[in-house]
């Protein structure tokens, strides 16, 4: 198989949302492609960088849904 | 409760017939993703807790009234309603009057500045920090597809479901969002690619 690899293709793969066909072929070719080989480095240091700088809500908003699910009516179908 | 097995459309099936604790397993799966989405996406640390809290409360009457049928896409279906809330509450936040200090500057975003600067102090050394800023920066919609396909995890067909588009345009606006980075990255001459 000889085929253009896009961007959007690359994307896909980084996100395993291309074929097996595609992804087998850009495993196959990802060594003698050093731009490809970028264009995922920069995805994976997006991924980094959303990861990072992350905390999770506070105990006290945490603290008030819980208590909300606790004193709301159970349901009845 | 041993939780890790128990699916999430198990566990909204247990909180309906009563068990509490199910709920809070819910949570606590799903808080950071969740709370990190819309923090990533309004840039305030006070408003993505209270768009957080509203997200949840809107979820329990949704699921107490019968309305979840999502089965296991819990997560999708959460994150359309933090969403929707987040979109409402930077909608509104633009059309409140600016708060004016003694200097003439808006009060709201020295509270926000203040928050970041705290923030800083922790983070100073993170090596992504740049291009968490740039990221930031982006347009929301571009934007909101990197951060629901970057951090949420969310397949390119679950955001189109979200954002009401379609799966091109999601990949689209991610591709603009790739290219404004590396514009970015280009004028200020730092590494990504």
């Amino acid at each position: 198989m000889d085929r253009i690899i896009t961007e959007n293709d690359l994307l896909l793969f980084h996100y395993k949302e291309v074929t097996p066909e595609i992804h087998k072929y850009i495993r196959a070719n990802l060594h003698f492609n050093p731009q490809w080989h970028d264009f995922l480095k920069m995805l994976s240091e997006v991924d980094n960088a959303l990861e990072v700088n992350q905390k999770g809500p506070s105990k006290t908003t945490l603290s008030i849904i819980l208590e909300e699910s606790m004193h709301q009516e159970n349901p009845t179908f | 409760m041993a939780n890790t097995c128990i699916t999430d459309g198990v566990l909204i099936k247990r909180y309906v017939e009563g068990n509490t604790a199910a709920f809070e397993i819910l949570v606590n799966r799903h808080k950071d993703r969740i709370y990190g989405s819309v923090l990533n996406i309004v840039n305030d640390s006070y408003l993505a807790e209270d768009i957080f809290q509203e997200t949840f409360i809107k979820i329990i009457h949704n699921i107490k009234r019968g309305k979840y049928n999502h089965e296991d896409k819990f997560l999708p279906w959460a994150l359309r309603i933090a969403r929707n809330m987040a979109i409402d509450s930077l909608r509104r936040k633009k059309r409140m009057p600016m708060v004016v200090t003694s200097d003439g500057s808006d009060l709201f975003e020295n509270l926000f500045i203040a928050d970041k600067s705290q923030e800083d102090i922790r983070i100073e050394n993170e090596e992504h920090n740049e291009l968490h800023n740039w990221i930031r920066m982006l347009p929301e919609e571009q934007k909101e597809v990197l951060v629901l396909r970057s951090y949420a995890q969310l397949s390119f067909k679950e955001i189109a479901a979200i954002t009401d588009t379609n799966i091109n345009t999601c990949i689209g606006r991610m591709h603009y969002a790739l290219t404004n980075l590396r514009k970015f990255s280009e004028k200020n001459s730092v590494k990504v690619k």
